[in-house]
């Protein structure tokens, strides 16, 4: 149950029509995983954190260095060399303490992918599609949210995955560009918050999520677009899985 | 007839051209090719070294995905056309 506190620091989010306490409650029982604590999972850790998500997983393998810190902003120059769940967590305890932040520093692999997740919602915020189809395969079987988001340099991408009524991950990428690419701190921290917001929305049943809809973030031209995304029927993570009309096969 | 062509701000910032361009006819798969030879840099990211389209490069016409058997099929007047690339980047 929130108590006193809860109702002081939440107290301006709570107003929102529809939040109230009892949304407030909902997200103190959420349990979120967010894969990769790099430049979208900063934002999103701190975000959630923030309003009050009551169980968030950080999944993450590397340490922080100094190139990463123009856009990894849930890390500091003193967290250089550690690693970057620890750092997230010290970080998203400060920030809320009445919260519970686990931080499991391993490489997801298709072997402990499915006890890392658990049951958990998803956050997409790895830096590579293998993983990120790794963390689908999960979504998919077990029918959990998957928050995606991607960027590079001032583009992003995000859209809200419900196992069964929308494209899966598999659905929308049959292959993407490699490199040493550029990326600008500003894209991740918008598709990041953006990310989060679905998350908040998704526990408290308000407004309309991003479902079968991708939002393109143009920051060179200051635009967002919005494009149709559909399910591929011929999908090998979710074809077979979920019937076109929406159920499990 | 007159087709607009919105390249992604990843590939316009990978080779170095502008975001709009206006095309007289063809398929989405045309619409690339055209705009590529005016911007080789392009086919660097959209082309294997045997002129392949690369599996990264996605279309959209009108807002709604186009698939592999879809992107030679005729654009009519006034399409949209929005050319990116698959990202991963975190």
């Amino acid at each position: 149950m929130i108590d006193n506190q809860d109702l002081t620091r939440y107290r301006r989010q709570m107003m929102l029509p529809g939040w109230g306490p009892e949304g407030q409650e909902r997200l103190k029982q959420a349990r979120v995983v967010i894969a990769g604590v790099g430049g979208l999972g900063s934002p999103v850790g701190l975000y959630l954190a923030a309003a009050g998500i009551g169980h968030i997983r950080l999944l993450d393998g590397d340490k922080v260095e100094l190139s990463n810190l123009h856009r990894q902003i849930v890390h500091s120059m003193c967290d250089i060399d550690r690693w970057k769940v620890e750092s997230a967590r010290d970080r998203l305890q400060a920030l809320n303490p009445e919260i519970e932040v686990e931080a499991l520093g391993s490489m997801i692999t298709a072997d402990n992918v499915f006890d890392l997740v658990g049951d958990y919602a998803i956050v997409d915020a790895m830096d590579n599609l293998q993983a990120r189809q790794l963390l689908n395969r999960v979504a998919v079987k077990r029918g959990l949210p998957y928050f995606h988001g991607a960027v590079y340099g001032m583009e992003g991408r995000i859209t809200t995955i419900i196992p069964g009524e929308t494209p899966c991950v598999s659905c929308l990428y049959t292959d993407v560009v490699s490199g040493d690419l550029p990326v600008v701190g500003t894209t991740p921290a918008v598709i990041g918050c953006l990310q989060a917001t679905e998350v908040l929305k998704y526990f408290l049943g308000l407004g309309d999520l991003l479902t079968g809809r991708q939002l393109i973030y143009d920051g060179l031209a200051l635009r967002f677009h919005e494009v149709k995304v559909k399910r591929d029927p011929k999908c090998l993570e979710c074809a077979s899985k979920y019937s076109f009309s929406g159920g499990p096969v | 007839m007159s087709i607009l062509v919105r390249i992604s701000p990843l590939l316009r910032s990978l080779a170095n051209c502008q975001e709009l361009h206006t095309v007289s006819s063809g398929s989405p798969l045309d619409c690339l090719l055209d705009i590529a030879g005016n911007h080789p840099a392009l086919r660097k990211w959209t082309h294997d070294k045997e002129g392949g389209l690369l599996r990264q490069v996605q279309f959209y016409v009108n807002g709604q995905k186009m698939e592999a058997e879809e992107l030679e099929r005729p654009l009519k007047d006034g399409d949209e056309v929005f050319i990116l690339l698959g990202i991963s980047g975190g």
